[in-house]
């Protein structure tokens, strides 16, 4: 568990944020995490996987979040243990 | 029934609203009743009484809040339900008496900052100006984020000057001083006992803290993975502060702290907006405040 | 002047967010005898306390649900019979306006987001007929509604709470599509309606053109053949508990990081 990667997207809306969720999950082989709000109106979801599937899925997701409003993505290939804590993953 | 009309301020913004607060209970025999907010910086004291004195109340009150700042509402006969959805009880309750941890309060001062970082350096510039004690770090929607504090009266003129200091060079300032503030206020503003504070984090000598706020959650996942990385740091808390600001909070000795500020800052800039301090030496008062400390290892 | 005993079937949570009970046998029907919602929408709570004390005293209709939604945007939605409702809308939204007007409950909020939101701060809407649909958003899902076939689910994505509602009314009436679940994050929300390709892409037109006439339609989307995994993780459909507790209304893993 350790070694998987993290992906978000993170959007400006719940709605562009389940879309590329479900772009994402048809991307590549990545597991959902979590939801989380992040403030405001912005909102994102966590996926987890294996480094190269984590990055297409990221990608595919905010290629589909962008569409719909702003959105910003992050992938963190080798998360440390207290990082996962931090965000509760 | 008699005193049955409900009147209320709605201020934009924690420091005018105290004023105003305290001074509609000071102009006229009213009983309040909540303090509430929408979740944005807009507060309001709802009150009941006499038709006459709720509108006395409230008109003194938008006086001392800034007119341009305050909603007065008046409602001299509520229709019917009214008073039940707004949660007030049918009957004038006896108000809850203020907290016995605060009967040596003589003052209260606060102080609305935006950011997570202003309020911080706010927050340790003021526990270190004065023999002030902090009773409330909140983040209270959107971008604002309030720090109180009290003591005697003096201290607390010093302390707020030394936070607003602290804060106006990174952002807006509200401040008030409340010199006397009314009893009956104090129970609804939900003020937390001061926690005994405990300067060792991790049970290692004071370190230092690091903060990096960014905007939005991809950021400060980059930002924080940098830090983690770059240097021996301790992630201790993670706080939602406003419009999509989050910020992340490290612990260690200085100099790691701010290796890992840096780091951290440089990526997560690439992504979104950033904000960060680096407080070598912080009060341990601050640090109760923030929930960190004691036991966390 | 209080009239307690006229309220002992409506249930207060405990802070203070008001929602009507469930009548029995899934209808709601109050004494009153009406079923007509009415929803007006404010930034700020003294335009919609205001507001909700003309509507109760405008005429006879009753509270359905008295609700911060977060951000400063409050609603309050009243029921009663049709020619009730009209009224006591009218009556709450201009004195909604009257307090908004200042511009002291919007001021704040839009120097924070930079002119990003153009915040209307009063809106408010009116239906005559609603559909289950909407009375499941109001007031909690019942009984389960028949799940029409069809795995197409969208969004449709609102500014404003009343556009939401007038919407999802449209779209719940327009086509067989079914109402899956609410995500709110003030002042956006999202509605996720289930059925046939066709049927949800007729019924996202129609709610986005209802929701504009309203507040504003931001957008919405059209997932034809959705992952499993998402849809698991459908935000979900409101209950009786007040609309913030739906936490945005995702279902899972929710953690609210909150300072203080």
């Amino acid at each position: 568990m350790t070694m998987r990667s993290i992906g978000l997207v993170e959007a400006n809306s719940y709605g562009a944020v389940v879309a590329a969720l479900d772009a994402m999950l048809k991307a590549a082989n990545v597991e959902m995490v979590k939801y989380d709000m992040v403030g405001g109106v912005w909102a994102a979801v966590f996926i987890a996987g294996d480094i190269g599937a984590v990055q297409a899925a990221v990608e595919a997701g905010l290629a589909v979040a962008q569409q719909l409003g702003q959105a910003r993505g992050s992938v963190v290939a080798n998360p440390t243990p207290e990082y996962l804590e931090l965000y509760d993953l | 029934m008699a005193g049955g009309a409900i009147g209320s301020i709605e201020v934009d913004g924690y420091a005018p609203f105290l004023q105003g607060a305290d001074a509609m209970l000071k102009a006229a025999n009213v009983q309040p009743v909540k303090v509430d907010s929408p979740g944005v910086a807009l507060m309001s004291l709802y009150v009941q009484g006499d038709v006459g004195a709720v509108r006395m109340a409230v008109e003194t009150g938008v006086a001392a809040a800034g007119a341009n700042r305050a909603l007065p509402l008046v409602i001299a006969n509520p229709g019917p339900g009214l008073a039940a959805t707004l949660g007030f009880s049918s009957a004038p309750a006896a108000p809850s008496p203020a907290p016995a941890w605060s009967s040596s309060w003589l003052a209260i001062g606060a102080v609305q900052v935006e950011g997570a970082v202003a309020a911080i350096e706010a927050t340790d510039a003021m526990v270190k100006a004065a023999n002030v004690v902090p009773i409330k770090f909140q983040w209270i929607g959107l971008v604002w984020h309030v720090v109180c504090v009290t003591g005697e009266i003096g201290a607390v003129r010093v302390a707020v000057d030394a936070g607003v200091a602290a804060a106006q060079r990174v952002s807006p300032v509200l401040s008030c001083l409340l010199a006397n503030p009314h009893p009956d206020l104090v129970p609804l503003l939900g003020f937390s006992p001061p926690a005994p504070s405990n300067g060792e984090v991790g049970g290692r000598r004071r370190s230092s803290l690091g903060v990096l706020e960014t905007r939005g959650l991809a950021a400060s996942s980059e930002g924080t993975d940098a830090m983690l990385k770059s240097a021996r740091v301790t992630p201790v808390r993670y706080l939602r502060c406003g419009l999509a600001w989050l910020a992340s909070m490290v612990t260690g000795e200085v100099g790691a702290v701010t290796a890992a500020i840096g780091a951290g800052s440089a990526a997560a800039s690439r992504v979104a907006e950033v904000k960060s301090c680096v407080i070598a030496s912080p009060s341990p008062a601050l640090l109760s405040m923030l929930g960190i400390g004691g036991s966390n290892g | 002047m209080d009239s307690a005993d006229g309220l002992s079937n409506v249930m207060v949570s405990t802070d203070g967010n008001k929602l009507a009970p469930a009548g029995a046998g899934g209808s709601l029907r109050l004494r009153s005898g009406g079923a007509s919602i009415g929803v007006v929408e404010s930034m700020g709570l003294s335009p919609a306390v205001e507001a909700l004390d003309a509507m109760l005293k405008a005429a006879n209709v009753e509270v359905l649900r008295f609700e911060k939604l977060g951000l400063g945007w409050v609603i309050a939605c009243i029921i009663g019979d049709v020619g009730s409702v009209t009224a006591a809308v009218e009556a709450g939204r201009a004195a909604a306006e009257r307090l908004a007007k200042s511009g002291v409950t919007t001021a704040g909020v839009t120097k924070a987001m930079g002119g990003a939101l153009d915040i209307v701060p009063v809106t408010s809407c009116l239906l005559a007929s609603p559909s289950p649909a909407v009375l499941t958003l109001l007031r909690g899902a019942e009984d389960e509604q028949p799940a029409p076939s069809g795995g197409a689910i969208g969004y449709v994505e609102t500014m404003g709470f009343a556009a939401a509602v007038q919407a999802l009314d449209a779209m719940a009436k327009g086509a067989a599509v079914s109402f899956r679940g609410y995500s709110g994050t003030p002042p956006k929300f999202v509605l996720w309606i289930q059925g046939d390709v066709a049927a949800v892409r007729q019924a996202l037109q129609q709610g986005a053109e209802v929701a504009d006439r309203i507040g504003k339609a931001l957008g919405s989307c059209l997932l034809a053949r959705p992952h499993l995994e998402t849809m698991e993780n459908l935000p979900a459909k409101p209950t009786a508990a007040p609309l913030t507790s739906l936490v945005g209304g995702m279902p899972r893993h929710i953690k609210l990081l909150t300072a203080g």
